[in-house]
């Protein structure tokens, strides 16, 4: 039988989140980590302004909820 | 197209359109004018609300030319084609794009260049009386009752938007970002602020509107919440603090009041912007921290940001927009614009960031008038 994962809620992201501005605190790159959605479930969003260094490891999941990392560039006041 | 053809249509659009908007979107700094001539062509562009973003912050750091466009001829397999390099994603879809796409009857290679830091001198701008009235969109102009949407700004700023009008203890304040108003931090309370914003020709003292009277701090260390500022509308200048002008397909939309607390992904939202007028959006991120923005002070950070991406193939947001109020499909008050990058989102035109109304409210001590 297929095993249904079970859905990501507010919360877990919330949690998750937190993990993650831990695990890329040293990531100097990183310019927002907030929540986001993957395929309708909460997942954690992970800005960087540029690539990460080559052979740098980026989590795509933190305890089950997904880890979407983008490149936002810099960013300015409007 | 042959190589003569997109040599000689280089030359026409760069004559005809190209240079008029760029001497005409430095007109600013209050710069009498030299020729009639350079007014844009009429007709063609008439109407069509130009998009040229310049951030919001002192006048004294802003180059001379707005970045903008450059055009020449490229080479693809045998065939020359009308090269069109910008330096906003914005520009992509601007009106004077689809001009020139349609002048080169679709044979353009369009690039997105960015910045690129040689400073040319613009000829001086033709004066305000020659401009086509038709051509500057409203929310560049002076614009009584005060609206929603339109530009505004500290005297010694280039220009931001009026986001909405607040009471704060008896008196109205029209609200906007602490870099359009309060210079990050570096105004006075009582300083003059103009509607419409120096950069988009306002004057002073006949354009005075507001006085800035309360705005949050931004602080170097720790995390920021709200780039908010309020100043207080003088007597005898009249405000709407309801009407969404041009909002939704051109139509106006009346403002509702205030919106949930949580904003949440995917949700619709429209803004009007001092740059880019009305653009709608949908909700990236939410509860977004250690959000790093350059500042001319330094590099911030902001917590619980919401983050947006425009709809369709369009930027939701450029220099200039700073203070944009943002409303969910309910056309209820979500959030304050205040910055955004060119790179990311789903359609590839970059980002915004927006404190979240009710912090931004909550912080500045005002409550929302619709």
């Amino acid at each position: 039988m297929k095993r249904v994962m079970p859905l990501v809620t507010l919360e877990r992201a919330q949690a998750a989140k937190k993990t993650a501005q831990r695990l890329f605190e040293t990531v100097d790159s990183v310019v927002g980590v907030g929540i986001t959605r993957l395929g309708g479930q909460y997942a954690v969003k992970v800005n960087l302004s540029g690539p990460v260094a080559p052979g740098t490891e980026l989590p795509t999941e933190i305890d089950g909820v997904p880890v979407r990392v983008e490149v936002t560039g810099a960013i300015r006041p409007r | 197209m042959r190589l003569e053809s997109a040599q000689g249509l280089k030359q026409q659009l760069l004559k005809e359109v190209v240079e008029p908007f760029v001497v005409w979107a430095s007109r600013l700094r209050g710069k009498t004018a030299s020729t009639a001539a350079s007014a844009p062509s009429a007709g063609s562009m008439a109407g069509r609300p130009i998009a040229f973003g310049v951030s919001a912050r002192p006048l004294d750091t802003v180059p001379k030319i707005p970045r903008s466009v450059a055009l020449g001829v490229a080479r693809h397999q045998g065939e020359y084609k009308l090269a069109v390099r910008v330096q906003r994603p914005s520009l992509v879809e601007s009106p004077l794009m689809q001009h020139l796409t349609r002048e080169a009857k679709g044979e353009v290679d369009v690039r997105i260049v960015g910045r690129i830091d040689k400073r040319a001198r613009a000829r001086r701008a033709a004066p305000d009386s020659i401009l086509a009235d038709a051509v500057i969109p409203w929310y560049q102009r002076n614009t009584r009752p005060l609206t929603i949407g339109a530009s505004v700004g500290h005297v010694d700023v280039t220009a931001g938007t009026i986001s909405a009008f607040v009471k704060r203890g008896g008196a109205a304040y029209l609200l906007s970002n602490n870099h359009v108003l309060a210079k990050e931090d570096q105004a006075r309370a009582g300083d003059r602020i103009l509607q419409r914003a120096k950069y988009d020709g306002g004057r002073d003292p006949s354009e005075r509107v507001a006085r800035l009277r309360f705005w949050i701090k931004l602080k170097l260390t720790g995390a920021n919440f709200v780039d908010g500022a309020l100043a207080e509308i003088d007597k005898g200048i009249a405000y709407d603090a309801s009407r969404l002008r041009g909002l939704v397909q051109g139509g106006d939309r009346k403002l509702m009041g205030l919106g949930p607390v949580f904003t949440d992904e995917g949700e619709l939202v429209f803004k009007i912007g001092r740059t880019t007028g009305p653009t709608g959006g949908r909700v990236t991120a939410f509860d977004l921290d250690n959000v790093v923005v350059n500042y001319d002070k330094g590099n911030l950070r902001f917590d619980g940001q919401i983050e947006i991406e425009g709809v369709g193939n369009a930027a939701f947001s450029d220099g200039g927009d700073s203070g944009s109020l943002i409303v969910n499909a309910r056309m209820e008050a979500a959030a304050l614009l205040f910055a955004g990058g060119d790179s990311g989102g789903s359609n590839g035109r970059g980002l915004t960031y927006a404190n979240p109304i009710h912090r931004v409210l909550k912080d500045l001590k005002a409550t929302l008038l619709f």
